[in-house]
């Protein structure tokens, strides 16, 4: 219950701080996903199973907040954990060092992947790939993107771990 | 060995398949009331993040830059922004008296009923497609409704409306027409987004004469968008991909990341 209760509002936060802070605190044309970052660290931390229903919490919510066509999100949120899952069962993160460069490699594939859902939406909602291409195509601005999506990784990460040590 | 039906791979792909078959149908019949009612519940908490946003938007800012320069750089394009709308008004009231204009009605700006409102989100990918406003319904606002800033700058329309919040989908949203014309010649066309890049005066005929640096206003042809609210400045004028019309680039003065407040234009006076 208190688990709920926690995760829940983390959810929540998650959305405000995406669209209602970050948009006018740092006013850059391409922000990190607050709430991908959120169910990533939750995905690094709990694993699958416990993150699966997470995430079709927080892509239902997101969608729902952000006026998105319902559904989007969940399908992004789910292949973030499941690309966690998959990665985590083939390299090691044993060795001194490699978890953080893992925690880098995940940040940037789930960017990757969530910036390509988000073109495939788009082009499925009838638009020009062509348009979101020369907002979103250009390196500078997603590794921007991934520098963004690493710093609220981490700040996630270390609020999910003192959280769970307090209080789970 | 593993039965299929048992793995991560398979649920993924099986609530993937769920989700994706709600995204192609996209029932808005039955999501939007829910969303609706979330959206009312989440106001209240999105309007305390947006305005600690504005209230802390300085300390982010300075971590990155350029101090002292910052709150210079504020005044001179608060003052721009005044200013352009200012020489818009002072052009278009000219015209106002010209006889071929007061023939189409233009509407004086002090005949307007604005409502003030303040922005709660925007769109969390950052192309500047939408907004939201903690105005709704109830505060008697519709769809299609203009909204502009300070000086008569439009900023997009009214597009969804809950009973205390409302959608509103910016001139730089694809799905955004409105007729407008140049201030200097009469010269008329669409503006339409480009997906957050920047507008496009489109449909404009050859014959007709637009310059960079020419101003640009509703035409109020068409809609509930009245005539005379400043869209932007024309940047360069090149064929259409056909040859049939003529565009140009418009720069509005608004940065909308900076907005805190907005007006929606609920009727005249």
């Amino acid at each position: 219950m208190n688990k709920k209760i926690i995760y829940g509002g983390l959810i929540l936060l998650a959305i405000f701080f995406q669209l209602s802070f970050l948009p006018i605190f740092v006013g850059s044309k391409l922000l990190g996903d607050a709430v991908l970052m959120l169910v990533l660290a939750l995905a690094v931390i709990d694993g699958f199973g416990l993150t699966l229903g997470w995430s079709v919490v927080a892509g239902a919510l997101y969608d729902f907040a952000s006026y998105a066509t319902f559904g989007q999100h969940v399908i992004i949120f789910l292949l973030a954990v499941y690309v966690v899952s998959f990665f985590s069962r083939r390299l090691s993160v044993e060795v001194r060092g490699t978890g953080l460069l893992m925690f880098f490699l995940f940040i940037i594939i789930v960017t990757i992947i969530s910036d390509a859902m988000l073109v495939a939406f788009f082009v499925f909602g009838g638009k020009s790939v062509r348009l979101f291409f020369q907002v979103f195509g250009n390196f500078g601005l997603v590794t921007f993107q991934v520098m963004c999506n690493s710093l609220l990784f981490f700040l996630w990460f270390n609020i999910i771990k003192k959280i769970k040590k307090k209080f789970l | 060995m593993q039965r299929f039906t048992s793995t991560k791979l398979f649920k993924v792909c099986l609530i993937s398949i769920f989700f994706g078959w709600l995204v192609f149908l996209n029932p808005v019949g039955i999501i939007n009331p829910i969303r609706n009612i979330f959206l009312d519940v989440l106001a209240p908490f999105k309007k305390i993040a947006y305005t600690l946003a504005a209230a802390t938007e300085g300390v982010g800012e300075f971590i990155g830059s350029v101090g002292q320069l910052k709150v210079e750089n504020m005044k001179l394009l608060n003052e721009n922004q005044r200013l352009i709308g200012e020489k818009a008004m002072l052009a278009d009231m000219k015209n106002e008296n010209d006889d071929l204009r007061n023939q189409l009605n233009l509407l004086p700006r002090n005949q307007f009923n604005l409502l003030a409102a303040t922005i709660i989100s925007q769109d969390p990918n950052g192309m500047g497609n939408w907004l939201e406003i903690d105005k709704g319904s109830e505060d008697k606002i519709s769809e299609g409704m203009p909204v502009i800033v300070a000086k008569g700058i439009l900023v997009g329309r009214i597009s969804d409306v809950t009973q205390r919040n409302s959608k509103v989908i910016l001139l730089t949203n694809p799905k955004s027409v409105v007729s407008i014309a140049t201030v200097e010649t009469g010269a008329k066309g669409i503006v339409r987004g480009e997906y957050g890049l920047g507008l496009i005066f489109d449909m404009i005929l050859q014959t007709d004469t637009v310059a960079s640096g020419n101003e640009v206003i509703t035409s109020g042809i068409g809609s509930q968008m009245p005539r005379g609210l400043y869209v932007g400045t024309v940047q360069n004028v090149h064929p259409s991909d056909d040859h049939l019309f003529q565009q140009a680039v418009i720069v509005s003065p608004i940065q909308i990341s900076k907005l805190q407040f907005v007006f929606v234009v609920i009727g005249n006076k």
